[in-house]
């Protein structure tokens, strides 16, 4: 094997950034390389993309009310099952006729979030968190009912509905236990210390699925007899406590990240313990942080459909329930049309969040 | 100590005294609820179980597994199961990941656009879902075992992957799978389980792996492959001998991270049925024997140990890597 310690050839200059339309030549063969996996990668997404429109367009079934509707030679996707089922994927078996509490509340929580995005000045990080927490217990409030309104218990929520509610509830009540872990492991108080630290690495060395198997099989044996609790409020207990955990850790680097002297400076100043937290240390610290919570709130909408494992009736179990249903069992194509209209729900949603994340840390 | 600072220090005890104190009445509570409970329920308490006979098959084990054979080797083959599939996926979603990122800085054009989309599009999909949709929608439409599709010696079909295995006993030889009837003989299996559960786990952790990669090799600067250009050095040897090294020693803390979410990951095993700690231990033992609480408790301790096992090998990484430096 030779060694060459003196190149022989002259490199080629690079060239300029070019600000023109796209140059095709350039963009497919940079490199003889790159060139032909461009190439190979062409060819593989026009394959597989041709089949995609084949068995979602041409050969899909849009209308119909049960799998029959479904069953042709050709094999493509069943539309119809997703259309036939939008109450069930939305609501949940909510009563038909209390419908326009669910209504309000996404209606509700879309204006909010339009504002949250679109007004990023009038919206202070003050007023977005006091959304976060105020919503869900109005959303809670006026789902349940009770008084003058019938109660519809939880047991009938399902779809996306049951989804939004356990994202936001889980958000809602992690958010301020995380922050109060990760103050707690900066105490000088040991016996506060301690608890944190166990109760944050505890939890984050154990999977979601497993504390939610936990919320559902074991927790009714260490509560008092004759107290019950239904399975949908211990599976919300279980994804705020684990989520907790895992905003601890984000608010952790946010309090490492503002510098000592910022403290210091408060005491200087004569300012108690407390103040200087509230005005001087959190401010910054939860600025630094917003755009992590934010993937936080991904990650738990990604969780949220670990539910469906544990019987709680979300999105995904919906899905499959409804493949499972009478009506529409029997057709393969039916689940995995489900199943694509899930992946492009949860794709738009998860993805366009990521793009907010990513704008508010470019802000900074 | 001064009455002074005692003073001072005084709320802080009152509230570490009090804060245990909540913490004990909890867990004296909880025992106390549990013991009624489970005395109301006729439930047996303790390990015992573990040494009596499972009576309930594997349908894949590493390790010789009986219906006969005990709890305690049911939960031997269900660890050795999950560390298989994270050993599997982690080796995979690595090769991927590295795969991705340096496509992600490529020259702009498609292999660009595509790792990018790549990434998008797996990362925000919930992985349940994947591990479904691979599981229910992609291997189901594999044909039947008479129309296996061959390469080689190996056989894929709806009953799984089937790879040539070693033969020990009478003579060492090849065993190759052969199609016998309306089953596979011979061979080793990787059931159907098993291959959704690794590509679910493959390509959404290649997603994160490939930005934790990608950081990395930014970090490496320009220079150290400039300089390795201009020794002479081809772009793929470079990227190998002088970036890579510098641009994994960056990335490991996080991708290490990452290899743990993945260990937890793996426990969505229990969606589509495949044997690892979550379905065996936590489903079939606790349900079997009803003793929900020590079948838990044994779940939540193999996956901390899991996730201990990984941090330990990444500090070994860390440290060989670091020395290796010089520093």
């Amino acid at each position: 094997m030779t060694t060459h310690f003196v190149r022989q050839t002259l490199i080629d200059p690079r060239l300029a950034p070019a600000a023109a339309p796209i140059d095709w030549r350039r963009a497919l063969f940079p490199t003889p390389a790159i060139g032909v996996l461009s190439l190979l990668l062409l060819a593989l997404l026009a394959m597989s993309g041709w089949r995609f429109v084949q068995w979602a367009a041409v050969h899909a079934h849009w209308i119909g009310d049960s799998a029959e509707a479904c069953t042709g030679d050709a094999g493509g996707a069943c539309w119809a099952f997703v259309a036939a089922r939008w109450k069930p994927w939305l609501v949940g078996n909510y009563p038909s006729d209390q419908l326009w509490r669910v209504w309000i509340c996404f209606a509700a929580f879309a204006l909010f979030w339009i504002w949250v995005v679109r007004r990023s000045r009038t919206a202070s990080l003050q007023r977005v968190l006091l959304g976060f927490i105020l919503l869900p217990v109005a959303f809670f409030a006026l789902l349940i009912g009770g008084g003058p309104l019938p109660v519809v218990a939880p047991t009938l929520w399902g779809g996306v509905l049951l989804t939004l509610i356990v994202t936001l509830a889980t958000f809602a009540t992690a958010l301020p236990i995380g922050l109060c872990l990760a103050l707690g492991r900066r105490s000088r108080m040991p016996v506060v210390r301690w608890a944190c630290i166990v109760f944050v690495e505890g939890m984050r060395s154990v999977p979601l699925l497993a504390v939610l198997f936990i919320a559902a099989t074991l927790v009714p044996l260490f509560l008092p007899r004759g107290f019950t609790m239904n399975l949908f409020s211990r599976a919300v207990v279980a994804f705020a406590l684990f989520n907790a955990a895992m905003a601890a850790e984000v608010f952790r680097g946010g309090l490492q990240a503002v510098g000592r002297g910022q403290i210091e400076a408060a005491t200087t100043v004569g300012l108690s313990d407390f103040a200087a937290l509230r005005l001087i240390v959190l401010p910054q610290a939860i600025t630094a942080v917003v755009p992590a919570l934010v993937n936080i709130m991904i990650a738990v909408i990604k969780e949220t459909t670990l539910l469906s494992v544990i019987g709680v009736n979300d999105l995904l179990s919906a899905v499959e329930s409804g493949a499972r249903s009478p009506a529409w069992i029997g057709e393969a194509n039916i689940l995995t049309s489900g199943y694509v209209f899930l992946a492009a729900t949860y794709l738009t949603v998860c993805y366009g969040l990521s793009r907010y994340s990513r704008r508010l840390e470019a802000r900074r | 100590m001064s009455r002074a600072v005692l003073m001072e220090r005084l709320p802080g005890y009152v509230a570490q005294a009090v804060l245990l104190a909540i913490v004990a009445w909890l867990v004296w509570r909880g025992v106390a609820n549990f013991e009624a409970n489970a005395r109301a329920l006729g439930l047996s308490v303790g390990f015992d179980f573990l040494r009596s006979q499972a009576g309930f098959q594997i349908a894949q084990s590493l390790i010789d597994f009986t219906p006969a054979s005990t709890y305690l080797d049911a939960i031997v083959a269900a660890a050795l199961n999950t560390l298989l599939v994270v050993a599997l996926a982690g080796v995979f979603s690595t090769l991927i990941g590295l795969g991705i990122a340096f496509g992600r800085l490529a020259p702009p054009g498609v292999v660009r656009g595509a790792s990018s989309a790549y990434v998008e599009v797996f990362r925000n999909i919930p992985l349940l879902l994947q591990i479904l949709f691979w599981y229910f929608s992609a291997i189901a439409l594999l044909p039947a075992v008479g129309d296996s599709i061959q390469f080689g010696p190996v056989l894929l079909n709806n009953r799984g992957l089937f790879l040539p295995g070693l033969q020990l006993d009478p003579a060492i030889a090849l065993n190759r799978p052969h199609v016998d009837g309306f089953d596979v003989a011979g061979g080793f299996v990787i059931l159907p389980e098993l291959m959704a559960l690794t590509l679910g786990l493959s390509i959404y952790n290649s997603t994160f792996l490939a930005e934790i990669f990608r950081a990395g090799i930014l970090s490496v600067p320009r220079g150290q492959s400039e300089a390795a250009a201009s020794v002479g050095l081809s772009g793929v040897r470079a990227a190998w001998l002088i970036v890579l090294p510098q641009a994994l020693r960056v990335a490991l803390p996080a991708a290490g991270g990452q290899y743990q979410t993945l260990a937890k990951a793996s426990s969505l095993a229990a969606a589509i049925g495949y044997p690892d700690i979550m379905q065996i231990v936590g489903g079939t033992v606790a349900s079997q024997t009803s003793q929900a609480l020590e079948a838990m408790t044994l779940v939540v301790l193999l996956y901390a140990a899991i996730n201990l096992v990984i941090a330990l090998i990444v500090n070994l990484l860390n440290r060989r890597l670091l020395a290796h430096e010089g520093r």
